[in-house]
């Protein structure tokens, strides 16, 4: 079966005054029909970039500088502009990071969400206000309200707005941007339970944005581990979990607090993510890991496959001389 | 909503009242005599010069005088001119139209040319387009009005003939005299709307109606413009009061009868109390403009309109716990 959504070798720079901000340097990802990815890193690490380059929404100052993102065979950086608008909101979209600010405070729920579904489905305006409030009551939110302005909603409420706003079309594929990290933890569980429940109904595949491996290990089939613009680690949820290859996701896992084991203090990775305008040469890993071996400083790894379907991106892997620990 | 309306039309009588204070002190206390003004060369005489003052009410205090005159006010009568053999409120009601015409038509071009320029720039910042508007903005609003209207009646007047050079016969003649006014407008309204637009074009909420595929047009109309503009409209309201202020200059320079040409004659004849009801009527009209502006504000803004009503509510509630406490 062909991917729904493959990228590759994707480059998404920013050039400013300063410089350019690599923000994403060459990455590789697959999704299936129905599958949810995750897509693990810390801040700056270019996952909501890649993401915005699936729409090409990456902003003026940034250029998609190579690769393809082919969907359904198709490649979206080759279509026509008026090809991708009838793909935006309709096939993939995207929930946005921030709640607070992702919602137009000038208009109503209820028009921003029909705007979507009078774009994109043949319809009168009536069926479009249905299926607003059917969409709307989906998420839970009473059709009482629905004619009222963003201000007057809370945090979570409006998260889900932004959410039926993504799912009004029954898209093929959501991109779920942090769809929790702005929210409260009690309402964090919530809101990933509504995602999943509406990504089975609707049999939507999702690329799910976090920093947070206790959601990555409850919804998603498969995960790629980002730092600095690259994909460092890449199989399925079972690969990455229990048979973590890369450093930088062990790196992850040790800094993350245990219930079940006992330990005095937790063990951050030591260092910063590097300036995506000065990377280090060769892995940009390196600085802060613990294996640096000579090669580390100078080459660039490949991914390797260390079992079907589960790739890494270290010389630890690439090099027969490489002791594994 | 309609409360909030009535107390802010209440409210002006104070802002009123404080305008006429001031310009009725300042008269006050001006060295012209408004007795000998009105007598002419007849003051000469000193019995029918007191008698005049008597008449006047000039023989009274500060205060009664002022009092009187605020009673007079809010009845409608401004007064007698003391070179004119007319009232004030006829004064003003022959003039005032020609002026209006100018400073609303200047209003109109000014939202009509402005706020398209500052979009266009705006929305190609960083091209020629966005630095030649911006550059014609920062150099037509450091010119005053009166020498634009100077340039535009000898190259358009005299060089050309298309309009005429002065009167208020037929709308011609307030071609000019509105781009003269409305040009400090224009180009305030443009720099406005162009960071205004800046500002909005970079919000997330853009992004998110990107991400539903619609037209950039659409983008652009219904989730930037609306927002854009909610900080445009001050400028447009107490645009009028430029407009007004540059409409005085530019009404001498054209030689149109209007408010402007009145307040400059009344000062030079001493007529004080002629600018004292103009000056008024000017208040009236701005303060009102403001209110226009608010209410505007309430239309475009759900989160102020919101304010409006819960302010006015809440105000209801205070004085009702005040009540209870007495």
């Amino acid at each position: 079966m062909s991917d729904l959504l493959e990228i590759k070798d994707l480059v998404i720079r920013f050039d400013t005054e300063d410089g350019s901000v690599h923000a994403v340097n060459g990455i590789d990802l697959h999704i299936g029909s129905g599958e949810t990815l995750g897509l693990v890193g810390e801040t700056g690490a270019g996952k909501t970039t890649t993401a915005l380059g699936i729409l090409r929404l990456v902003p003026d100052s940034g250029k998609i500088c190579a690769g393809s993102i082919s969907y359904k065979n198709v490649d979206i950086l080759k279509m026509s502009d008026k090809n991708i608008l009838d793909i935006r909101g309709n096939e993939i979209s995207m929930i946005f990071q921030d709640p607070m600010t992702a919602l137009n405070p000038v208009m109503t729920i209820s028009a921003q969400v029909m705007e979507v579904i009078e774009r994109h489905q043949a319809c009168t305006r009536g069926e479009a206000r249905a299926r607003m409030i059917e969409i709307l009551g989906k998420v839970g939110i009473r059709p009482e309200r629905v004619d009222e302005y963003p201000h007057q909603f809370s945090g979570g409420m409006k998260q889900r707005v932004v959410i039926a706003i993504a799912l009004a079309c029954n898209p093929k594929l959501l991109l779920a941007d942090e769809p929790t990290t702005a929210l409260d933890v009690t309402i964090q569980a919530q809101v990933m339970r509504m995602i999943n429940d509406l990504k089975k109904e609707f049999g939507t595949s999702m690329i799910l944005i976090t920093h947070d491996l206790g959601i990555v290990a409850k919804s998603c089939d498969s995960v790629a581990i980002m730092y600095a613009g690259e994909i460092v680690e890449f199989g399925s949820l079972e690969d990455i979990f229990d048979r973590t290859s890369h450093p930088y996701t062990k790196g992850l896992f040790a800094s993350m607090p245990r219930l079940d084991v006992e330990t005095e203090r937790l063990m951050p990775i030591a260092g910063l993510m590097p300036d995506p305008m000065e990377l280090p040469l060769g892995c940009k890993f390196h600085p802060r890991c613990p294996h640096r071996m000579e090669i580390c400083t100078t080459d660039n790894p490949q991914g390797t496959e260390v079992n079907y379907g589960h790739l890494v991106k270290c010389h630890l892997h690439t090099t027969k001389n490489g002791d594994m620990d | 909503m309609i409360k909030f309306i009535v107390r802010r039309i209440i409210l002006i009588i104070p802002v009123l009242i404080g305008a006429i204070i001031i310009v009725f002190t300042i008269n006050y206390f001006s060295s012209a005599n408004p007795a000998m003004i009105k007598l002419g060369l007849a003051a000469s005489d000193p019995a029918k010069l007191a008698a005049m003052e008597h008449a006047m009410g000039l023989d009274q205090s500060y205060f009664s005088q002022l009092g009187s005159y605020l009673w007079d006010m809010f009845h409608g009568d401004l007064g007698e001119s003391y070179v004119y053999d007319k009232t004030v409120s006829e004064l003003i009601a022959e003039r005032i139209p020609n002026t209006l015409r100018m400073s609303i038509g200047a209003m109109i071009l000014s939202v009509l040319v402005g706020i398209p320029l500052g979009l266009v720039a705006a929305l190609r910042q960083n091209t020629a387009v966005d630095y030649v508007t911006t550059g014609f903005a920062i150099l037509m609003n450091a010119i005053p009005s009166f020498l634009i209207a100077v340039v535009l009646m000898i190259v358009f007047s005299v060089h050309f003939g298309w309009f005429p050079v002065s009167g208020a016969d037929s709308w011609r003649s307030f071609v000019l005299p509105v781009i003269a006014a409305g040009i400090g407008p224009i180009t305030q309204n443009a720099r406005m709307t162009r960071s205004s637009v800046l500002e909005v074009i970079r919000q997330d909420y853009v992004r998110t109606a990107r991400a539903k595929g619609i037209s950039e047009n659409r983008v652009t109309s219904r989730h930037i413009m609306k927002n854009a503009l909610i900080p445009v409209i001050t400028l447009i309201g107490t645009g009028l009061g430029t407009c007004l202020a540059g409409s005085i200059l530019v009404e001498m320079i054209f030689n149109i009868p209007g408010m402007g040409m009145l307040i400059n004659s009344s000062i030079m004849s001493q007529d004080y109390i002629t600018v004292q009801g103009c000056v008024l009527v000017c208040a009236v009209v701005v303060t009102l403009m403001n209110l226009l502006t608010d209410l505007a504000y309430g239309v475009v803004d759900p989160q102020i309109r919101a304010r409006y009503a819960v302010g006015s509510g809440k105000r209801s509630k205070r004085a009702m716990a005040k009540a209870e406490v007495v």
